[in-house]
């Protein structure tokens, strides 16, 4: 360590006098700072990386910042005790405030270094950083700053940083607690006394043992009983000028390290008013919750230092349990609802509650047609809680089954379940009854811009405590019903429903589910960012919805041998077209359509 | 130093509480004797060990005292880290410093998670004409966070060895709490690893006599 002091001395020959000149200057400025005067503004340069700065620089600095408030120290200050008096401890003892808040200026500086990162690594390295920084500063004997920066370490918000404390090296954590030893309180600070009385100038001590004793020969100084002769002086005033006296001994200290102007600019900046102090201290804490959560795996709120898990993930998390939350619409009171409609919702929650960590189910339930559309892996599907809310409970078990396995085409749904149709008429009773819906093509309505916004909705759920009300959020109808077909189809308006014949032209490839009595269709996206599925390539927002139970007037015909089908409105006319990839793909949707709207009305089958 | 020398249990007490609302001032009063009669080092003002005989049992208690370094914020956890007891003194004609207890007892609770017994102190009870916090207030507050309560004058000597002998049967009361949860779960321990081996020997003999027959 000698070797270091001598590395340190820069100028050894340095005459004393200039520095303490320096000193002087430094000295004024520091009690223009403590006096909450506007801080001069010296610019910190952009590049400033404090781990690329030399432990032993920033120590030199710290020290040279705290040697002129420590050489101001009166004895009168410490004698009458003046730095406990809450009004006027400012005025009457400046220079021990003002030690004890370069204690906790560099306290605060070194937790919200350390809390300033997201990353555990770069926690980590910072933390190791800073036991260097207080090694250093106790190998020039700055026992005060070496103390706070030590404590800063042992404070609740970064000593419960466990993550953090995993990654730093072993030669670092040693040293650290080696520090600890020597700033235990045990045995009343044994081990900081014995290190202090050890020391020879230059040292700056910790004061705050000092002012303890200090305080407490005071007090029994007043409990005495046996007033003093005059001139005489008793056993605690002795104690008392021995105590002041060994804080003088060390007064005359000198440090020949250089000013660093980049360093000094640097921690100029890091100091802040005695408010603000206080102020920051629950923010610290705060801030440390945030990095890294109480227990990382109980939370539902994703942080940067948790194992990584994707984002995506972390977000249908959210996602799903915002909807399992809301299972009923809350337009309707529940107490219309029949209780066992209630329950079943209730299962339905619950079982989507169970559902939240098996991802991997997820991606099976849209899987393929011919085009192998499967695992839908996007954010905007997470929440279509794939569980049929509207058909019973025996059901679900085998609508499970044919989610697993929607190539072979399900049964149709069970029929004759009124309490069901009534829930469903009542979440279907916002659905505008025209033939087509058309919804306002959104903007955000990629996958990315969907999970913008989903984390927009985090952020209002973690400042408000709730999910932002988004009208069109409120769930489409059709989410209660489990994807039964899906593929990748072109789509034509042959005739409008004012018996128009048009251009017959087909659009760009759709995506088009059917889900229970709903034809859903998505766009394409327009630019297509990620597509590891086929389904990527399609906006998340639907495009249309048709009701097959409103819009009874439909009837789904398909040609022979053509690979494309046809729907008709008998009542206006209307005709779509629908071209598929092969005739076997177009019988497939041509008889799953033609089995929902069998359901109640006749089929038109023209074979 | 005395701690640790003999086999009576020893209890680490930290008085926590804003500057000038008399922590040095109870301790010394407590300690009063020992600080007035004996030559006394600087390495033993401000901390004392005092044995204490409570219920027929001798405790020896650790008293750390913060006063003249509250303004070090970051101190409290190197004092409190590892105290079975905490004492939050204040002042009962002092509003701020009894707001000042509030952070304290946030703060350890945080860390200490429960481990520690925490009495809430009003010192300066001789100034009643001044009281600015009522004794019911405090009462209630520490009531709610599972704190001890009680009233003090350190200048008048009025129940200050009341206050350590309450924290200190609480101490041992949750010392013991400990110590027969630990002693039960040894126990079974050991009855459970009597009875598998008894098992043991059972299934082994058993087996074969299942098999000739």
């Amino acid at each position: 360590m000698k070797v270091h002091h001598h590395q340190l001395f820069h100028n050894p020959a340095e005459p004393s006098t200039s520095d303490s000149n320096s000193l002087v200057d430094a000295d004024d400025l520091e009690v223009i700072v403590f006096k909450d005067a506007p801080e001069p503004v010296i610019m910190l340069p952009v590049t400033f990386d404090l781990l690329k700065m030399k432990p032993e620089d920033i120590a030199a600095q710290i020290t040279l910042e705290d040697l002129p408030i420590f050489r101001n120290i009166t004895a009168t200050e410490l004698e009458t005790g003046a730095w406990t008096n809450q009004k006027t401890k400012y005025s009457d003892a400046p220079y021990v405030t003002g030690m004890t808040l370069r204690f906790n200026l560099i306290c605060h500086w070194v937790q919200r270094e350390i809390l300033s990162s997201d990353k555990v690594a770069y926690r980590a390295s910072l933390i190791e950083y800073f036991i260097k920084v207080a090694k250093k500063l106790l190998d020039m004997n700055n026992i005060h700053a070496s103390f706070a920066v030590v404590s800063a370490l042992l404070c609740q918000s970064i000593f419960r940083l466990k993550l953090t404390w995993n990654k730093v090296g072993r030669s670092d954590k040693q040293t650290f607690d080696k520090l600890t030893k020597l700033f235990s309180a045990e045995n009343n600070w044994q081990n900081l006394r014995e290190h202090t009385d050890t020391r020879k100038s230059p040292c700056i001590p910790h004061l705050g043992v000092y002012l303890t004793d200090l305080l407490f020969v005071k007090d029994a100084m007043k409990r005495r009983n046996t007033p003093l002769l005059l001139g005489e002086k008793g056993r605690h005033e002795m104690t008392m000028d021995a105590i002041i006296r060994s804080i003088a001994s060390f007064q005359d200290s000198v440090y020949p390290f250089n000013e660093d102007p980049a360093i000094k600019a640097y921690l100029m900046s890091m100091c802040s008013d005695r408010d603000g102090i206080k102020a920051e201290a629950a923010s610290l804490y705060k801030r440390s919750l945030e990095v890294e959560p109480d227990d990382p795996m109980s939370l539902a709120v994703p942080s940067a230092s948790t194992p990584r898990r994707s984002s995506m993930s972390r977000l249908s998390h959210f996602s799903i349990r915002r909807k399992s939350s809301t299972p009923i619409p809350p337009e309707t009171p529940t107490s219309c609802i029949p209780a066992h409609v209630r329950a079943k919702a209730l299962c339905a929650s619950a079982r989507s509650a169970t559902t939240r960590f098996v991802k991997g189910h997820k991606k099976t339930r849209s899987s393929g047609d011919a085009d192998g559309c499967l695992g839908i892996d996007n954010t905007a599907f997470s929440h279509n809680d794939p569980e049929p809310t509207s058909s019973n409970n025996a059901a679900s078990v085998d609508s499970l089954d044919h989610i697993l396995n929607s190539s072979v085409l399900p049964e149709p749904l069970p029929e004759g379940n009124s309490v069901d149709s009534a829930l469903y008429r009542r979440r279907s009773s916002n659905v505008c009854p025209e033939i087509f819906r058309m919804l306002k093509p959104r903007r955000s309505s990629s996958i990315h811009s969907n999970r913008r916004s989903e984390i927009k909705d985090m952020w209002y759920f973690l400042r408000h405590g709730e999910f932002p009300v988004d009208e069109e959020d409120q769930g489409y109808p059709f989410e209660s019903f489990p994807v039964e077909m899906t593929g990748v189809l072109h789509r034509s308006l042959v005739r409008t429903s004012k018996k128009k014949p048009v251009l017959i032209r087909y659009s760009n490839r759709m995506y088009v589910e059917l889900r229970g009595p709903f034809i859903v269709e998505y766009e394409r996206k327009t630019i297509p960012l990620v597509a590891r599925f086929p389904r990527e390539l399609f906006k998340a927002k639907p495009r249309r919805i048709l009701d097959l139970r409103i819009n009874h007037f439909w009837t789904a015909t398909h040609a022979d041998g053509s690979n494309s089908f046809e729907m008709h409105d008998r009542r206006t006319g209307c005709v779509v077209a629908y071209r598929c990839d092969a005739p076997s793909e177009a019988e497939l949707w041509t008889n799953a359509l033609c089995r929902i709207m069998s359901d109640d009305r006749e089929v038109d089958e023209h074979f | 130093m005395e701690a640790g020398t003999s086999d009576s249990p020893v209890f680490k007490v930290v008085l926590l509480g804003e500057g000038a609302v008399g922590k040095s001032s109870i301790l010394l009063r407590y300690i009063e004797n020992k600080f007035n009669n004996k030559h006394l080092s600087t390495t033993q003002a401000s901390f004392a060990t005092r044995k204490l005989t409570v219920n027929g049992k001798t405790v020896e208690l650790n008293i750390w005292d913060t006063a003249g370094q509250e303004k070090y914020h970051s101190l409290g956890p190197i004092y409190y880290r590892g105290s079975q007891g905490a004492m939050l003194i204040y002042d009962i004609t002092d509003t701020r410093s009894f707001e000042r207890i509030k952070n304290w007892v946030r703060e350890l609770q945080e860390v200490l998670k429960g481990t520690a017994t925490l009495l809430v102190v009003g010192n300066k009870v001789d100034l009643d004409a001044t009281r600015q916090i009522q004794r019911e207030t405090a009462e209630e507050y520490a009531k709610s966070v599972g704190a001890l309560y009680a009233e003090c004058s350190a200048k008048e000597n009025i129940d200050i060895d009341a206050l350590f002998e309450t924290i200190t049967k609480a101490m041992m009361a949750k010392a013991s709490e400990v110590s027969t949860l630990n002693r039960g779960a040894s126990l079974r321990r050991s009855t459970s690893r009597r009875t598998i081996q008894v098992s043991d020997d059972t299934d082994t003999e058993a087996a074969p006599k299942k098999k000739c027959c």
